[in-house]
This record gives structure tokens, C-alpha cells and sequence, in this order.
């Protein structure tokens, strides 16, 4: 992707010249990309960032949400070919506009939108710049419209930020933390600590039955956070072999009881996956 | 841990462990504060608010057990690539022209170059 990315930036700065690019990449994720520019003998610098660390849904469904006045169109994305680039005339079947696997049309939209091109004057090329352009104002509105509203509910840069995780820490340092420390665990003991951290119990155990009542938990893991204490300030490593001694993580052997219909501590397998064993 | 002790019979020996100090109520304030806005933007139809408020509430535990970045990606020139060859375990690289060079490595120093020139000044 960064590479894909970076040909297209080299193309469209061809008369300038890049003298230096400094991407952030993380899990195989492009962050950001910072480019460096010389024009004029002036060095310029641009930041390009991924806005779906943000806010990660579809576009269309932001513009709706937040609201904004330029919605993303729709664009016949397998009607295009190499063969008829520049095309002009009447609009195409709705059946390629149906056929997009993210988001078809409804056809009343299609319709309504078939009486803007009575004349046959439907081009590749003005309808590819229209659909380009709303997707960038409506990205961009909807971007502006979110950090307004952080920044009226916690007086936050969202800029500064790369995903929403980060953002959401930033937050909650600057505006909710008190007086607790939290250190940053580094190396070693990092790597031990991690091996403790599991997703929760999530299984099928009974996957037909009558008569079944539906149970929706709202915020289920923001509750949990809420009302529950947490380890704070610095770790210290110890040998107390009473575990009633500890708050924090232990790296322990476990023998289970001999039956359990469901067991309840996980284990994590060479393959990454959680199992819920048995045994020692 | 202590639940599966005291409560369904497991048999636990600790070798060793981390004791923090005991933090409560920390995510509280937050917590409570995006919920309410949460349910007064259901309430009144803004979806926007809505959904600022859910993902904040949701991604609130996210950085607190972030991976540690180990791997370095970066576009260089063919000296600093030369170097990042010698001194690091590169995972991947692509040459995109005849000056520039796509490298992503890990961060630390490679061990082979510790037995053979000790350790860096």
C-alpha cells in the first residue's frame, strides 16, 4: 500500500522533487506519511493520515450520521473499462450501479438521478471528478464536524492523534486522570505481562433451542471499566507465594479440577487461538 | 484467577508475579459522562454525538495494552540502507528506484553484529 502510495504522491509532484519521506507503520498498517518537498529552495512538509483509525465506517454512513451537506455519489465502478475511458452519452443500466458489493443503489435514487441526463450527457471522465471531489468534501466535513465536537466536549487537538485509541488515552490523561500514575512497561516484563491479557469467554454451548429469550447488554465493557478497580502506578516484581497477596498479574501453575463442564480459565495455544482446557 | 480458586476448585502454584497498587474508580468520570451523552443524543436523533460518544467509551482500554512497536519501516537512500543492513534484522525491503530503497526492519540491533564488533559506542 505504501509503496502503491508512494508512485502516485512521486507522480503528482513530478516537478518537485521529494527529498525525504518518513512513514509510520504499525502491524502492517500505514499510520502516516510525512513527505518533505524542496520547491523553490523552501523545504515544505506534508502529513498524510489515515482517517479510518478515527472513525472507522464506511464513508456513506458518516455523511449520513454526521450529517453533512456533501454526501459520497455513486459511481458504476464495473461499467469503466480501458475501452470506453472517454464515453459520453447515456447513463449506465442500473444494473452497474447495482452491482456494487458495499453499497448498491437503492432504485428510486437511480431513477431520480436518470432524470439529470436526459440528454445523453452522462461522461467517464466529469462523472469520475464529481464522485472523486465528493468523496474528499464529505471526508473532510465529516472530519471538521468531529473535531469540533472533541474539542468542545474535552478541549483536544484531534490532529496530534493516529488512531482512536490514541485519542481517546489522550483524553482521558488530560482531562480524567487525578492523581494516578500509570508507567509504561517496557521489554521483558512487557512481554511477560501481555502473555496474561485475554479476550473474553465467548462460546456457543447450545446453538438450537425454543422458546429463547434475547438478552442485548448495552456498553458492556465500559461498565466493567467503570465500576472496577485497576492496577495502577509502578509493578513490583515478587515471589509471594500467597496469591490473596497480589493485585496485578501472577505467572503460575494450574491444575484444573478433574471435570468441569465449562472451564474457566483460558490458555492460549502456539496457534494464537484461546482454548478453555482441562488438565495441568 | 482468585474466582477460579476459591469458587470452581483450581489448584494454582505461582512462581513469581506483579503487585500494582490498587486504583479505583479511575475510568469512572469517563465512563459516566460519555454514557449520558450517549443515551440524550439517542434520545434526541444525533447520530453524531452518538457515535463520538460510543467510540470514545469503546476505545477507551486500547492504548493500555498496545503491542510494542518493534519493527521500523522507512524510505532511504542506498548509504543508510547499506548500514540498516549490517546492523539490523531486515524483514522486507523493495528497491522503488535507482536512489531509493522501501526497508522495514526490526529495531533491535542485530546479534551478529554484537559478536563481531561488541557492543556500539
Amino acid at each position: 500500500m505504501i509503496i502503491i502510495l508512494y508512485y502516485i504522491i512521486l507522480n503528482i509532484l513530478k516537478d518537485q522533487i521529494i527529498i525525504d519521506s518518513d512513514p509510520f507503520y504499525k502491524d502492517n498498517k500505514l499510520y502516516s506519511l510525512k513527505l518533505s518537498i524542496k520547491i523553490n529552495n523552501k523545504i515544505h512538509s506534508i502529513i498524510i493520515k489515515d482517517s479510518y483509525l478515527l472513525l472507522s465506517s464506511s464513508l456513506r454512513d458518516l455523511g449520513h450520521n454526521y450529517k453533512v451537506d456533501v454526501i459520497k455519489g455513486y459511481f458504476p465502478y464495473s461499467f469503466v473499462n480501458e475501452n470506453n475511458l472517454n464515453y459520453k452519452g447515456e447513463i449506465p443500466e442500473y444494473f452497474y450501479y447495482y452491482n456494487n458489493v458495499n453499497s448498491p443503489m437503492d432504485y428510486n435514487d437511480y431513477i431520480q438521478m436518470k432524470n439529470n441526463y436526459l440528454n445523453n450527457n452522462w461522461s467517464v471522465k466529469e462523472e469520475t471528478l464529481k464522485y472523486l471531489e465528493s468523496d474528499l468534501l464529505c471526508l473532510y466535513q465529516v472530519i471538521n464536524q468531529f473535531s469540533k465536537d472533541i474539542f468542545n466536549l474535552e478541549r483536544i487537538n484531534i490532529t496530534k492523534s493516529l488512531s482512536i485509541s490514541s485519542l481517546t488515552f489522550k483524553i482521558f490523561k488530560t482531562n480524567y486522570l487525578n492523581d494516578y500514575k500509570f508507567s509504561i512497561i517496557k521489554g521483558l516484563h512487557n512481554d511477560r505481562m501481555i502473555n496474561g491479557f485475554y479476550g473474553g469467554h465467548v462460546d456457543v454451548y447450545k446453538s438450537i433451542g425454543n422458546y429463547i429469550k434475547c438478552y442485548d447488554v448495552n456498553s458492556l465493557y465500559p461498565f466493567v471499566m467503570s465500576i472496577n478497580d485497576f492496577p495502577v502506578g509502578n509493578p513490583v516484581l515478587s515471589f509471594d507465594k500467597d496469591l490473596n497477596n497480589y493485585f496485578g498479574l501472577v505467572h503460575c501453575r494450574v491444575q484444573t479440577p478433574e471435570y468441569m463442564e465449562k472451564p474457566v480459565l483460558p490458555f492460549r495455544g502456539d496457534d494464537g487461538i484461546i482454548y478453555f482446557p482441562l488438565g495441568n | 484467577m482468585k474466582d477460579a480458586v476459591n469458587l470452581y476448585g483450581y489448584k494454582i502454584e505461582i512462581l513469581f508475579g506483579y503487585k500494582f497498587n490498587r486504583g479505583s474508580h479511575i475510568f469512572t468520570d469517563l465512563v459516566n459522562k460519555y454514557y449520558n451523552i450517549k443515551l440524550q443524543a439517542k434520545s434526541l436523533g444525533e447520530y453524531s454525538k452518538y457515535i463520538t460518544a460510543k467510540l470514545i467509551m469503546n476505545s477507551l482500554y486500547g492504548r493500555f495494552g498496545m503491542k510494542p512497536i518493534k519493527n521500523i519501516v522507512k524510505i532511504v537512500g542506498k548509504d543508510e540502507s547499506d548500514k540498516i543492513h549490517l546492523h539490523h534484522n531486515v524483514i522486507d525491503n523493495v528497491l522503488l528506484n535507482d536512489q531509493l530503497e522501501y526497508i522495514k526492519y526490526s529495531s533491535q540491533i542485530n546479534d551478529l553484529f554484537y559478536d563481531l564488533h561488541g557492543l556500539i559506542d
